[in-house]
């Protein structure tokens, strides 16, 4: 099941792994994203520290992982076309996988409470 | 670019202040975006041949001659949830009542009506992208504005031609990256005859008033200006970074 930062970062666990990304929301107010700049494998995700930048055609602008871990696994596809940022955000355009402790960073909300808080603001 | 990430990095820390810059370029330089590839519209071998810089914004080229330049930095939280758009629209604001002021029609390329044209393109050439916040004023495109954000703050700065110097963006640019002499203008072109002094006033006012905010000015700490001297010479005067960034260019 997808979960929600209220900054719009999502993660999802996948076996002993979590997938993270950037919601639909965050990506339509970035507009189209023309570059993401991902990690290295191996890096740590989480804290302070971006885990990768986007760039849109007005901002770069970085992305924080949700999640505190290693990064195993970075979505390549992304590299080739950032324009899926856009059309999958919440699906095919993950941007890492990541190997965690469950070291969640912040509240999380399910889908459903992230867009009904997304449309309350 | 190293004052703006030296004082981008004192408004991150607590007690930080915003800031707003107006300045000029000694020599005229090629400025390139974050993750732009320099082989990509540029004439081969050029970045040898003029002094060139790599900024920490996106977007493409801009060859910065005879301009003022802005750039500032809030706090992410003085916009409130504003997204990238919003907050775009709010702080671009000053230059568009600036242009209005001087009697000039200005609006934003999304609120002019203009149809059949496709906005969000990236292009080598800055000046040469449609993109839905363009600033334009007498229906041509004025100069060039980006931002970049991370977590606490936002920064962005932006490019106000005084007039356009073709004979080397012609140099620099292949031919199908320049910018369509039609769509772009300059304030030379627009008519403006008033100082730079005057400018930059009417820019801090408009800026000031928008934003319900007081400029007091101030100077770089003793701190400050050492920090960003010691990142001009490794960081942004190293040919390295120009060319290649953080290793991640756009194809």
């Amino acid at each position: 099941m997808k979960m929600f930062t209220k900054s719009g970062e999502w993660l999802e666990k996948f076996g002993s792994h979590y997938r993270v990304g950037l919601s639909r929301e965050n990506v339509d107010a970035l507009g189209e994203i023309t570059f993401i700049e991902l990690p290295k494998i191996g890096a740590l995700a989480g804290g302070e520290s971006p885990s990768a930048v986007l760039e849109a055609v007005k901002a770069a602008t970085d992305f924080y992982s949700p999640i505190i871990g290693r990064i195993i696994s970075v979505n390549t596809l992304l590299s080739q076309t950032p324009g899926l940022m856009n059309s999958s955000p919440e699906d095919e355009a993950w941007i890492l996988e990541i190997a965690s402790e469950d070291e969640f960073l912040g509240t999380l909300l399910d889908e459903k409470a992230w867009r009904t808080w997304m449309t309350d603001l | 670019m190293a004052v703006d990430e030296v004082l981008t990095e004192s408004l991150a820390r607590p007690g930080g202040r915003p800031f707003f810059r107006l300045y000029a370029w000694e020599p005229a330089c090629l400025s390139l975006g974050r993750f732009q590839n320099p082989i990509a519209g540029l004439y081969d071998g050029i970045l040898e041949q003029v002094p060139s810089v790599r900024r920490p914004t996106g977007g493409g080229a801009i060859w910065h001659s005879d301009e003022l330049t802005y750039s500032l930095g809030f706090p992410s939280g003085f916009f409130g949830n504003s997204d990238v758009k919003s907050t775009y629209e709010k702080i671009c604001g000053f230059l568009v009542e600036t242009w209005k002021e001087l009697g000039w029609v200005a609006l934003f390329a999304k609120d002019s009506g203009i149809t059949g044209q496709a906005f969000g393109s990236v292009t080598p050439a800055c000046f040469a992208g449609k993109e839905a916040y363009d600033i334009l004023v007498e229906g041509k495109k004025l100069g060039g504005n980006a931002q970049r954000r991370d977590r606490h703050i936002i920064f962005q700065h932006g490019s106000i031609p005084l007039s356009l110097d073709w004979p080397s963006m012609v140099a620099l640019f292949l031919p199908a990256a320049l910018p369509n002499v039609q769509q772009i203008t300059s304030l030379l072109d627009l008519g403006y005859v008033g100082s730079r002094a005057d400018l930059q006033s009417a820019l801090s006012n408009n800026l000031s008033r928008i934003l319900g905010i007081d400029l007091e000015p101030d100077t770089l700490t003793p701190h400050e200006l050492s920090l960003a001297k010691e990142r001009e010479q490794l960081k942004f005067s190293d040919r390295d970074w120009t060319l290649r960034g953080a290793g991640h260019l756009r194809s």
